[in-house]
């Protein structure tokens, strides 16, 4: 249980206020962290025992879509996601919050790989869908409140360039502890929607041009893991768990693959292929 | 009027301190905005309440090749907070040698994509009988 709400950034570009307190979210604990002390010639600190690991917050476990882009590039992968990103038209007015989080997640991801180049409009339109389903979701007032602010600020161009990209990376940020105080149970899904677009994509530009830097990007079981483990707690007892059981099958053949020592082309054409089908079956209207 | 301020001035001198996450929150982005200058970008930013010894953990996936730079922020409370960089095993990878309330580790760049586990310590506060707020960073290029 958590004791208080998050504040980061959600009260205005003004307020500073974007992150969450994670008080009792797990990994809280006394006096047995390793040990630094500076006066002590700065031993190095113990190891982390395997409970303290089990303890750890796993919010953040899941990458940030600039940061796949940055690694590709570091990986001497030339193609730039945001020329990937296709035109969607997406519905955002079910009521199907499965469906709805991981909508959202994916046009997060789509905003912040194409808002360097992309023209205000289509910026603006993407924050209106996000906004859009975090009213589906339940998700409070204050991301939408921050969300008009950002629009405000782009329409009237007070608001672009590094600076937009710092806001969105801040937004970003913010979205993670605000979804997990509000409606705590759809963060997996919104993050699973961003990594399954983001794993998407680099799978389209990896099989134009793979190199085993680029191809080790995919290999993430942990974060699959994640999205898994949730999928299964959140499917049982359910009677309607259509989208959980799709997720689940595709998650499960990815994780078979990501889990290699080494990909393969074939591999990675799995990849695109698992992640196309199922961020169609999840996008299509209704 | 002057009775109520005398009051509320008193009673800010002798009220216990309390966590103050704005303050740890400014902090914080002031850092993350220091690192944009430089070409990092935020990946994630977050804040806890802690008592003096207590700390939290968190799991996080970087990416090689990227270079991440973790940073750590206290509340006027704060007189020590440690931040240490595990491996997926828990072994030790970075950690701070400062005794202060804004530690940072040395910029990272992994050799293999893998997860980690960030560990954000209150060592010591000035007044260990309330919470502090901190907040951590990890940023990327």
């Amino acid at each position: 249980m958590r004791t208080n709400r998050p504040r980061f950034g959600l009260s205005g570009l003004t307020s500073l206020a974007l992150l969450s307190c994670l008080t009792a979210c797990g990994g809280g604990g006394e006096e047995v962290a390793p040990a630094n002390n500076p006066e002590a010639a700065a031993p190095a600190p113990a190891s982390l025992s395997v409970e303290m690991r089990a303890a750890a917050v796993e919010d953040h476990l899941v990458p940030s879509p600039g940061e796949m882009q940055a690694a590709m590039t570091a990986a001497n992968i030339q193609a730039s996601l945001a020329s990937l990103v296709p035109e969607r038209e997406m519905d955002m007015s079910s009521d199907d919050k499965d469906h709805i989080a991981v909508r959202t997640g994916v046009v997060l991801a789509d905003m912040l790989l194409t808002v360097e180049g992309a023209p205000k409009e289509a910026t603006v339109a993407r924050f209106k869908q996000i906004q859009a389903g975090l009213q589906v979701l339940k998700a409070g007032d204050d991301l939408p409140r921050e969300i008009d602010d950002l629009i405000g600020q782009i329409e009237n161009d007070s608001l672009t360039g590094s600076k937009l990209v710092f806001e969105l990376d801040q937004l970003r940020a913010a979205v993670i502890p605000e979804i997990s105080y509000e409606a705590d149970w759809t963060l997996p899904m919104l993050q699973a929607g961003a990594w399954l677009e983001g794993a998407h994509l680099i799978s389209k530009a990896l099989a134009d041009g793979a190199n085993s830097a680029g191809t080790e990007l995919l290999q993430q079981p942990d974060v699959v893991d994640y999205f898994l483990r949730y999928v299964a707690k959140e499917g049982e007892g359910r009677a309607d768990s259509k989208v959980l059981d799709t997720l689940k099958a595709t998650l499960s053949k990815i994780k078979e693959i990501v889990s290699k020592d080494a990909l393969t082309a074939e591999d990675i054409s799995a990849i695109h292929d698992s992640t196309g089908v199922v961020l169609d079956m999840l996008l299509k209207r209704g | 009027m002057i009775k109520a301020l005398f009051f509320t001035l008193a009673m800010s001198l002798v009220a216990p301190s309390i966590a103050d996450e704005g303050y740890a929150e400014d902090l914080l982005r002031q850092k993350i905005w220091e690192g944009y200058s430089e070409g990092f970008a935020v990946r994630t930013a977050t804040t806890a309440e802690l008592n003096q010894g207590e700390y939290r953990i968190y799991l996080v996936t970087l990416y090689a090749g990227n270079t991440y730079r973790v940073n750590g922020v206290g509340d006027e409370n704060v007189t020590n907070l440690d931040l240490v960089l595990h491996d997926a095993d828990g072994n030790t990878v970075a950690y701070d040698k400062t005794e202060d309330a804004q530690p940072g580790l040395e910029d990272f760049t992994p050799s293999a994509t893998a997860t980690y586990f960030v560990v954000v310590h209150v060592r010591t506060l000035a007044d260990a009988n309330e919470k502090a707020a901190v907040g951590m960073a990890v940023t990327y290029k």
